[in-house]
């Protein structure tokens, strides 16, 4: 059992997290008044109850900048994409083309929120799948909530192998240990991820009757996805093992809209006034697909052809860190802060495709004069806000990161839980995703702490690591700074809460869930 | 029927949209202020800074 200490320390350091949650669900503040209240209780308690001094503090705030940069850089070119892609008529094309693919309006959400998001996901990283399908799937007629809640939830299980998978690269960093022995218990977990995901997406949609009538397309998509997705990471091809499972997923998905309880039927409660879009000005659907298949091809560039790799990433931002320490005795060792490739960012991919898919609009006639004003001032209008929420959630992270709070969290949960502690794992990865959006940072702070508790506890090391970034993967979908990135493309900046309040219930049941079948594989 | 999907509609808010983007330049610009305070050994400077950006925080929540 913890001493009181312990307990002690764990209740404080809580207690900014607290905040915030209450405040965006209780009170339905938005990320950019919950950022601030939580940054004010996170300083306050680093000061006087974890021993943080002025130079930890203000090089953490510097950390925290660089990661909201990298952020930032996303959001703003995720949205700069979407309005060329408005501007051209092209979201209403797409639309159109999907009502085609199938008119069923649950295989419809599925697609985009299950399949196409985390196919998304397995080339681009942080917040590019909700940034850019959440507006698609409200040009098609959904209510906003949903699209971005579908979204968050439906592509969770593809983050660990996403991102060329760049959150399990950093578990085999941080724990030392080959992807080899790490990727069977990571790839199974998160494969049943993948049908608790599809699960999610039809409950959000229409409750029992939805998951009712999604069922078979769940099973059968989902067993593609997650199929493929364990083959690939099993034969050491993880980095793209869930760019092959969207893949997968796509080809399907296409095939399960031919089944006849897909084809030309209404699916329960179809929204009322559901869009039924058409293209302005006669844009075929290949030149509305343009700049995402524009995206797609410098996203598989820039990250498989080892030359463009290499160009792309030969200019980064990156600052050096002296070691720093708490007066209890947290060390930050010295190190260098989130590195930004300057062209090589998916943020600098997200402007390749936009000026593409501009100058493709422009050569083909498809663009009206002040086109380009119009994008920009958009763009720019829709983006303050939800920076601001994200940069100060991004400051009250990296505040209680560098200041022992958040290992201070997980050490209470690993000492207080130690008896269910393959149950507790998960939770440990997903608060770390929580707080910082990105499985990725989840795994780098916590995979030494969840290996040396699996270690003492006599636990399989490699099960236990992979609870923590599939946690991690799941954490992604109700952290509030991931959240306000899908919010900002929306147009629901202000009303994160709203999500929120949706979100974190789906990732607390899977997570229990996970939790579960650890307990049981750990048995 | 929709047609060409215009921007989704965003909430009112009270704040002005240039306050917010310079709100939004303050936090991305004072913790680069206060990296070069710390790197200059300097301990007043730094707990200035952290003051200010404490009341940039305080700001956010009371002018929303």
């Amino acid at each position: 059992m913890p001493d009181t200490t312990t307990a002690l320390q764990f209740a404080l350091a809580l207690s900014p997290i607290v905040v915030v949650l209450v405040l965006m669900i209780g009170f339905r503040w938005g990320g950019a008044k919950a950022g601030p209240a939580g940054w004010l209780v996170a300083l306050a308690v680093s000061v006087l109850f974890f021993g943080a001094g002025p130079a930890l503090l203000a090089y953490s705030q510097m950390r925290a900048l660089l990661l909201t940069l990298y952020v930032l850089y996303i959001v703003w070119m995720a949205l700069l994409l979407y309005n060329v892609a408005v501007e051209a008529g092209a979201i209403a094309t797409i639309g159109a083309g999907i009502v085609r693919l199938t008119a069923d309006r649950a295989l419809q959400l599925l697609l985009l929120a299950w399949v196409f998001s985390s196919f998304l996901q397995g080339i681009a990283g942080y917040g590019v799948p909700i940034a850019v399908v959440a507006p698609l799937l409200i040009g098609l007629g959904f209510s906003p909530v949903l699209s971005v809640t579908a979204v968050a939830v439906g592509h969770a299980w593809s983050v660990n192998f996403g991102s060329i998978a760049a959150s399990f690269n950093a578990l085999i960093a941080a724990s030392g240990l080959p992807g080899e022995i790490l990727a069977p218990a990571s790839a199974l977990l998160l494969g049943i991820t993948c049908f608790l995901c599809g699960i999610g997406v039809m409950l959000l949609y229409d409750g029992l009757r939805g998951l009712r009538h999604g069922a078979p397309a769940i099973l059968i998509i989902g067993a593609a996805m997650a199929g493929t997705q364990y083959l690939l990471a099993v034969s050491g091809l993880w980095n793209i093992a869930a760019f092959g499972a969207g893949a997968a997923g796509l080809a399907v998905t296409a095939l399960v809209g031919r089944l006849p309880i897909y084809r030309g039927v209404a699916s329960p409660s179809a929204p009322q006034g559901a869009a039924s879009p058409t293209s302005r000005g006669g844009l075929p659907l290949s030149l509305a697909l343009a700049p995402y298949a524009f995206l797609v091809v410098f996203v598989t560039l820039a990250e498989l052809a080892p030359w463009a790799h290499t160009v792309l990433n030969s200019i980064k931002i990156q600052v050096a860190f002296p070691a720093t320490e708490t007066a209890l005795g947290w060390v930050n060792q010295a190190g260098k802060g989130q590195a930004i490739s300057v062209f090589g960012h998916a943020g600098a991919l997200l402007v390749y495709a936009s000026v593409s898919g501009f100058a493709l609009y422009l050569a083909t006639g498809h663009s009206r004069p002040g086109a380009a004003g119009r994008i920009l001032s958009n763009t720019a209008r829709s983006a303050v806000r939800s920076s601001i929420g994200i940069a100060t959630m991004v400051g009250f992270a990296l505040i209680m990161e560098q200041s022992g709070m958040t290992n201070a969290i997980a050490v209470g949960l690993s000492l207080g839980l130690a008896p269910v502690y393959p149950f507790v794992a998960p939770f440990i990865g997903l608060l770390g995703a929580f707080m910082t959006g990105s499985n990725t940072n989840s795994n780098v702070i916590f995979a030494g702490l969840q290996q040396q508790t699996a270690q003492l506890l006599g636990l399989s090391a490699p099960l236990i690591l992979a609870l923590q970034t599939t946690g991690g993967s799941i954490g992604g979908m109700l952290a509030p700074a991931r959240i306000i990135v899908g919010c900002s493309t929306a147009g629901l900046v202000g009303q994160e809460g709203q999500v929120l309040r949706r979100t974190i219930v789906y990732g607390l049941v899977i997570c229990v869930v996970i939790g579960a079948v650890g307990l049981l594989m750990a048995r | 029927m929709t047609t060409n999907t215009p921007p989704p509609s965003r909430r009112s808010t009270k704040r002005s949209p240039s306050l917010e983007g310079l709100a939004l330049a303050a936090l991305l610009v004072l913790p680069v202020f206060l990296y070069g305070a710390a790197r200059s050994g300097s301990e007043p400077l730094t707990i200035l800074l952290l003051v200010l950006m404490a009341l940039l925080m305080v700001g956010l929540i009371v002018l929303e």
